[in-house]
């Protein structure tokens, strides 16, 4: 009897996971509109390399609006990413670049910034527009991850006077590292899952890339609204 | 097979996701951590500087209003009761005009009070700026004090050096006078000895004071004990004088009949 229950019937836990997917997904479809607008409310305390962070919101909206339409018209959004990756590190890059501006560093934020095109043109030739941009997603993911430890590693040798926390890039540079090593694995075996396990992909896409995303947003937003007291 | 193969690699995406947010929860954590534990230990040390800064001017403080007042004393207790005596001497010069005997008494005693005063002014002014030290500098000066120690407590105290001048600094080399006369004066009342023995060397750019001595001696941790406890002055003037002038003090007891007080200064490469 307890057998057949559980084998036809999902768990209490189940129900709570699906939901709460669910809930990440739903809210994970307006995050690029939230940022936009709180980073539009917040945009005279924006100094110069926030500029960068409030194009790349703008990109993200309209890649965001753009997908919206092809998912409508069932039209594969592959496309959409392989150019949204492009500009979002460019411009992540080009934010990194703009803050770190009295460090030796910034060479290196500038060969990567060069470099990647040719990364993403590279990747366009191996998998095509229409399969999932994974090379350059996931370099991305991993250039990214170093910077922002990087950030996090001079805050560590070069601690300010004033509570780390009270930075607005902590919490920025927080939201790219959780984002972008939690997306990471997605973005590497991209293709390979959704060639062999669309279901599962979409399950795993629609859980962690969500979550990730909602997780990314909060801490954006946090580190914009930061910006009132700085 | 392809599902529960799809199913596997799907919860070990998901179980590899959570554990790298874990570890990034952690490093963003540990960040915060670490700073926080930065800033709590700077201000510890800014509150300890500001601290010891303001103990310092305290005891700086504390240390000039008592030779204002040894300064007070000395003009008030002696050149005050000499010009009181002086005055007398006028008012009974006035009543005794036509008493040419008793006049001269008069004068030869208000030269005498005269005088008197004239010593105790160059005492006063000795103590305060050492002729010897101000003319010949730091070596003669503290020669010359030892000579005067020795006369006037009574104690066999021999001087030794491997130069005849150090060129020091104007300031540094009073401070650094005031701190050696403080020294052996609070050996001679605390310790009692019977002996003492003054060097003074310049090796390299480190002047080394060494004062041994054969009375009650006592260590440096004994010292900082004191020096929390303490109301008296003279603990803390050595103390104050010698962090002012970036000195170390070093109170030692090598055995029964030995106790040694080492000061060490370094001075700049030029001097």
């Amino acid at each position: 009897m307890y057998f057949y229950k559980t084998a036809t019937q999902p768990s209490f836990f189940m129900t709570i996971f699906k939901h709460l997917i669910q809930i990440f997904i739903s809210l994970s479809t307006f995050c690029s509109l939230f940022t936009l607008i709180i980073s539009i409310f917040n945009f005279k305390y924006f100094k110069g390399y926030y500029v960068p962070l409030f194009a790349l919101f703008v990109v993200s909206f309209v890649a965001d609006v753009i997908n919206s339409i092809l998912v409508a018209l069932v039209i594969s959004t592959a496309p959409v990413y392989h150019f949204y990756t492009l500009f979002e590190f460019e411009l992540l890059v080009l934010f990194y670049w703009t803050y770190f501006e009295n460090t030796n560093s910034r060479k290196v934020f500038m060969i990567t910034g060069l470099i990647f095109p040719i990364i993403a043109f590279i990747d366009y030739r191996i998998n095509g527009l229409f399969n999932l941009d994974i090379l350059s997603s996931s370099t991305e993911a991993l250039i990214l991850i170093l910077f922002s430890l990087y950030y996090f590693y001079l805050n560590i040798i070069n601690p300010s006077n004033e509570k780390i926390t009270n930075h607005s890039t902590y919490w920025v540079n927080a939201a790219i590292l959780f984002y972008f090593s939690g997306n990471f694995l997605l973005f590497l075996f991209g293709n390979y899952l959704m060639k062999n396990y669309v279901t599962y992909y979409a399950i795993l896409w629609n859980s962690i890339h969500s979550f990730f995303n909602v997780i990314y947003t909060v801490l954006v937003s946090i580190g914009i609204w930061k910006l009132r007291k700085a | 097979m392809e599902t529960k193969e799809g199913l596997n690699i799907t919860i070990l995406v998901a179980i590899a996701a959570m554990g790298i947010l874990l570890i990034v929860f952690i490093v963003v954590l540990l960040v915060v951590i670490y700073q926080k534990r930065m800033l709590a230990s700077q201000k510890k040390v800014t509150d300890l500087e500001k601290k010891h800064q303001k103990r310092l001017l305290d005891a700086s403080l504390e240390i000039a209003e008592a030779e204002r007042q040894k300064i007070a004393n000395n003009l008030h207790d002696d050149i005050g009761i000499i010009f009181n005596v002086l005055k007398l001497n006028l008012s009974r010069l006035k009543k005794n005009i036509h008493k040419p005997e008793t006049v001269d008494k008069i004068i030869a005693e208000s030269n005498t009070s005269i005088d008197n005063s004239l010593d105790i002014v160059r005492a006063i002014y000795s103590d305060i700026v050492p002729p010897t030290l101000k003319m010949a500098g730091l070596i003669k000066g503290v020669n010359e004090m030892c000579k005067q120690l020795s006369t006037s407590a009574g104690i066999e105290i021999g001087f030794a050096t491997n130069r005849e001048y150090i060129d020091f600094d104007k300031t540094v080399e009073l401070q650094l006078y005031r701190l050696i006369r403080e020294i052996i004066n609070n050996t001679i009342k605390h310790a009692k000895p019977v002996k003492m023995a003054i060097d003074i060397r310049l090796v390299e750019n480190t002047v080394t004071f060494t004062l041994e001595h054969d009375g009650t001696g006592i260590t440096t941790a004994k010292i900082k004990e004191l020096a929390v406890v303490s109301q008296g002055l003279g603990l803390k003037s050595i103390l104050t004088r010698s962090e002012l002038i970036n000195a170390s003090l070093e109170f030692t007891i090598p055995s029964s009949s030995q106790a040694l007080v080492v000061l060490r200064m370094l001075l700049p490469a030029n001097e």
